[in-house]
């Protein structure tokens, strides 16, 4: 069968449920796409053919058996380098660990195995998920994340493979982390749809820590629907990660809200943005007007980002200690491998538990926000950046005048998913975010679904060939 | 002092701490960028320290206390 490339999970897999489709096919099809497109996006680091088509040639006889196992049995899928895999190399994107192998599988790589998902790539990423700080889109081993709608452009980070691959029909779906941005922003600037859930919803068991308190892993997807269905998944308690919850999850998608919802958006929301994705982000409020009441709100007054920043920089500090003193940071590919991880260390103990200290007000302040609205939508991010770009020299001067939902998001540990609203005059996505309360991820997925049911901003696709 | 200002002294000496015990790895070449990340450092904990918290506000971590067998391992 032609054009799989651009469908949907809830698509493909009903395809391979009533065996219209083979996972052997799709295994195929999607692999020839990353070793033939993924190397000009620089969205691989290792395909992995041979399991892929192992898991893909067992689940089909499972699916002939009569052992469907739910909706991404024989889907392929990449997942982010940071996630070890055992006996295949796990880099970080980080060229002095190109030759790191773990003899075990993280906790979601298992859980999408039991799932019966097929794992097809282990997708590039920028080096240690920017634990140095990167100031360049060149921070990685196998170069810049390329973005699928222009390759001129940057794909984002740290997820960038994850984002440029589901964006360029590599893979229907992958799994990033975030720390702070590394999902919304390439799913935002890849134009794909990426979750953040909540702090503790997914295992990180087996993944690269960075920042201990602000680790996330989610999925990169081409709907909100297909969201859903992948953290329906990996969600859910693991013994071999303490601060999972023991909350369950189950995914109520696919429907639409029946009444009409209730969203908020934080004042002068768009005020970061230029022109194009201030305009998108307008028309995308209008779109949802028509679903649902939008009620502006003030937000409490907190250093939010000075709070985040301070976290992540002590944490990394310590998470990455050994491999900086072992030298290796200067191995780096970005130049800021070379003093990045040193400030770190020049945090005050009393800093980092004053951050501590403001998270739990700044958690319970946002919960106050939220609770009486069904998702906060604010900007995602604006347009990919040239990929020459010089990231501090471009944010001098910027200001910040909007309001830091992203650090919010991140430092409460609140889910989010971005989904794109529009394209720019040069022809690259914007994305709006749908901000929830603490593992009310449904309701930001259930928000995302009616905006995606009123607009078709997800259904383009660069233009790079269908297979 | 205004309140945006940075206090060059604070990030004399934490850069020196640095200096000291990771000068080795860093090298001069790339000492202005540690010195420029600091004032980052400064700069956010100085934001911190205008929030005025009352003493029982506690860190939002706690800790577990851990026995083999009682269901947390």
């Amino acid at each position: 069968m032609s054009g799989l490339a651009f469908r949907p999970v809830r698509e493909l897999s009903e395809l391979v449920r009533t065996r219209r489709v083979s996972s052997v096919e799709l295994a195929e099809t999607f692999l020839e796409r990353l070793e033939t497109l993924g190397p000009r996006f620089n969205a691989t680091v290792t395909v992995t053919r041979d399991l892929a088509m192992e898991q893909a040639r067992r689940a089909d006889e499972e699916i002939g058996r009569g052992e469907y196992r739910g909706p991404l049995h024989g889907i392929p899928y990449g997942a982010k380098d940071l996630l070890a895999t055992g006996g295949i190399p796990t880099t970080w994107g980080a060229a002095p660990l190109r030759g790191q192998v773990f003899d075990y599988d993280a906790t979601v790589i298992r859980k999408l195995r039991d799932a019966g998902a097929v794992l097809a790539a282990k997708m590039a990423m920028v080096e240690l998920a920017g634990g140095m700080g990167y100031e360049s889109t060149n921070a990685s081993f196998t170069g810049p994340g390329l973005n699928p709608w222009d390759p001129w452009r940057w794909a984002g980070g740290s997820s960038s493979g994850s984002g440029a691959a589901v964006a360029a029909g590599l893979v229907p779906f992958a799994i990033g982390s975030e720390t702070w941005g590394s999902i919304l922003v390439p799913g935002s600037l890849c134009g794909v749809a990426g979750l953040r859930p909540t702090y503790g919803r997914v295992s990180r068991h087996g993944a690269m820590a960075l920042s201990w308190s602000l680790d996330k892993l989610g999925p990169l997807c081409l709907t909100a629907d297909d969201c859903g269905l992948v953290l329906d998944a990996i969600a859910g308690p693991d013994p071999l990660d303490p601060t999972t919850t023991g909350r369950q999850y189950r995914y109520d998608g696919p429907g639409l809200p029946r009444g009409r919802m209730k969203l908020c958006v934080p004042e002068d929301a768009a005020a970061d943005c230029d022109d194009d994705a201030r305009a998108n982000f307008e028309a995308a409020l209008s779109a949802l007007e028509g679903v649902a009441d939008v009620t502006e709100v003030p937000l409490p007054d907190y250093p939010y980002e000075a709070a985040t920043f301070i976290i992540q920089a002590a944490e990394s500090a310590s998470a990455l200690e050994d491999f900086v003193d072992e030298g290796k940071s200067s191995e780096l590919a970005d130049r800021s491998g070379l003093f990045g991880p040193y400030a770190g260390r020049a945090i005050l103990a009393t800093e980092y538990l004053k951050a501590l200290r403001l998270r739990g007000l700044i958690a319970k302040g946002m919960d106050a926000v939220l609770e009486p609205y069904d998702a906060m939508v604010a900007p995602a991010s604006g347009a990919a950046p040239p990929v020459d770009v010089d990231f501090d020299k471009s944010r001098r001067g910027r200001g910040g005048a909007g309001p830091p939902v992203s650090a919010i998001g991140v430092l409460a540990g609140l889910p989010a998913i971005t989904v794109p609203d529009g394209f720019t005059g040069d022809g690259l996505p914007t994305g709006i975010q749908l901000l929830g309360r603490a593992y009310g991820e449904n309701s930001v997925l259930a928000a995302a679904r009616a905006y995606q049911s009123l607009t078709a901003w997800h259904e383009r696709h660069p233009s790079i060939g269908a297979m | 002092m205004s309140s945006d200002e940075i206090d060059q002294a604070e990030v004399d000496a934490r850069f020196a701490l640095v200096r000291a015990r990771y000068g080795g790895l860093i090298g001069p070449t790339a000492f202005g960028d540690v010195r420029r990340r600091i004032e980052g450092v400064v700069a956010n904990g100085k934001r911190l320290k205008s929030v005025r918290l009352q003493n029982g506000v506690e860190p939002f971590s706690v800790f577990v206390p851990y026995r083999k067998g009682s269901g947390d391992d």
